[in-house]
């Protein structure tokens, strides 16, 4: 009896083990290196590099390659890029859909993230322009936030033109007496924010979270018409009949988006990437430790994953 | 410096102490400067008062915060005792409850009354996309705030999808 029991026991480890590696069996399916894309912004750097990372872990060869956010959609239609981290609703929408169209590339889901990024400007400023953060009190102030080379007009300090967003379009739809600046880069756009907000100066600009910006600085989001897809699409639509753009931008979702036919190469490698999945506050939390805190991506992303084993070691499951 | 006498050294002792109590003082006005509302943490941050009760807390959720979300504010005191059963009875000295304020709200517009180390509060439905901040201050049992006031906050980032 003893022995059948020592048996069965050794028969139910030998199983166990069996099924544990058979969940990452035959991984990796190629050598090829998985080519991860790269844009400018410290979030998408943490998410791309965690990801890069667990993709490592389970044996796959992984290269991060600096794309445009929105032009890299060719390279991941050709195959030349394999896997995009971060494609906002907010901006990426269009271009996504568009791409997804073609067959070449496929929708590896939603990170997790819920995004939102707008005209904003800080608490202080509603004393000066008191109808905000209503989008028709801007024209009023215009004045308010002007500046020795837009004066008479208001000055508006977007993104980075690569982070596409409509903001000249929406500016010129609405009829807003504003000059669209864009930052050089996204550390450029923060170090005038915070200047301003140190100094209690004016300032309207294009603030986004999951991002430290929010609750360091605080300020309000402008009230535009709510995003509809007939908003971008039909000029017909909205106060300006003549004009799309003539609304805010979407808010919601950050997707994950790659390559079609990589999914046939590395099969359990985009069900990683499907399974990634981190919120608003551990993704400010860990942005913050970047550029507040002066910390190095990599040692983040390190602190991260040495915290959070059981969450990215299920991503690793391959069915 | 060897040959400079006894004076000299006393002196020389002074002036390293004046350097020492300025480099102190100069670190503790950095640490008040990071300790400006603006400069809070997210998650926790409290009002010390010197002598006085003084309160902390925390949230479950401080980023995308939707309108009509529920949040869990953790509360600590300090030299306070929280207790329900004395609200709306007479005074005691550093016992009492508190009330959870949105941004300047005050009086009796507040979003919970409570004495418990857990509260939920409701965001209303109505609500602008940007910085919120949740207050937690404490009352005496009559319900009037404790003089001087003791306060703890936490901010939030709320936007409508």
């Amino acid at each position: 009896m003893r022995s059948k029991i020592k048996r069965l026991a050794v028969g139910a480890i030998a199983a166990a083990i069996m099924v544990s590696t058979s969940a990452m069996s035959g991984t990796p399916e190629s050598k090829d290196p998985i080519i991860l894309t790269i844009h400018d912004w410290t979030g998408q750097y943490i998410t791309t590099h965690i990801m890069g990372r667990v993709l490592e872990e389970m044996g796959y060869n992984v290269k991060y390659q600096q794309a445009d956010y929105i032009a890299q959609f060719a390279g991941l239609e050709s195959g030349d890029l394999h896997v995009a981290m971060e494609m906002w609703e907010t901006t990426g929408k269009q271009a996504m859909e568009e791409s997804l169209k073609t067959g070449k590339t496929i929708d590896l889901g939603e990170t997790g993230m819920l995004a939102i990024e707008e005209w904003w400007y800080p608490l202080y400023m509603k004393e000066k322009c008191p109808g905000l953060p209503d989008w028709k009190a801007l024209n009023k102030c215009a004045k308010v936030f002007s500046t020795a080379e837009t004066h008479p007009k208001g000055r508006y300090l977007g993104g980075p033109v690569t982070w596409a967003g409509f903001d000249d379009e929406r500016a010129e739809a609405l009829g807003l007496d504003f000059e669209v600046v864009h930052a050089g880069t996204d550390a450029a756009l923060f170090a005038e924010v915070k200047s301003a907000y140190e100094r209690k100066a004016p300032i309207l600009a294009w603030i986004y979270t999951p991002h430290w910006a929010p609750i360091k600085f605080k300020g309000e989001w402008v009230n535009f018409p709510r995003y509809t897809d007939d908003c971008y699409n039909k000029p017909e639509w909205g106060m300006n009949k003549k004009m799309a753009y003539d609304c805010g931008k979407p808010r919601g979702w950050i997707k994950k988006v790659g390559w079609k036919a990589g999914n046939d190469k590395w099969p359990c490698a985009y069900q990683a990437v499907r399974n990634f999945k981190i919120d608003n506050q551990s993704m400010g939390e860990m942005i913050g430790k970047v550029d507040l805190e002066g910390n190095k991506v990599d040692g983040v992303v390190d602190d991260w994953l040495k915290t959070n084993k059981g969450t990215w070691k299920k991503w690793t499951q391959c069915s | 410096m060897k040959l400079l006498g006894k004076g000299s050294k006393i002196m020389q002792r002074l002036v390293l102490l004046a350097a020492m109590l300025a480099l102190t003082s100069a670190c503790s006005g950095e640490k008040a400067a990071d300790n400006q509302p603006g400069d809070k943490s997210p998650e926790t941050t409290s009002t010390n008062v010197a002598e006085g009760p003084a309160v902390s807390v925390s949230a479950d959720k401080t980023h995308a915060v939707q309108p009509g979300d529920e949040i869990t504010l953790t509360v600590t005191v300090n030299k306070f005792t929280l207790d329900t059963s004395k609200i709306g009875k007479p005074n005691e000295p550093n016992v009492g409850h508190y009330r959870v304020y949105l941004d300047d709200a005050s009086g009796d517009n507040f979003l919970a009354d409570s004495a418990a180390d857990t509260v939920k509060v409701k965001i209303p439905d109505v609500i602008t996309d940007g910085s919120h901040q949740l207050r937690v201050v404490l009352h005496n049992n009559d319900r009037s705030p404790v003089t001087p006031a003791a306060q703890g906050d936490v901010w939030l980032i709320v936007y409508r999808l």
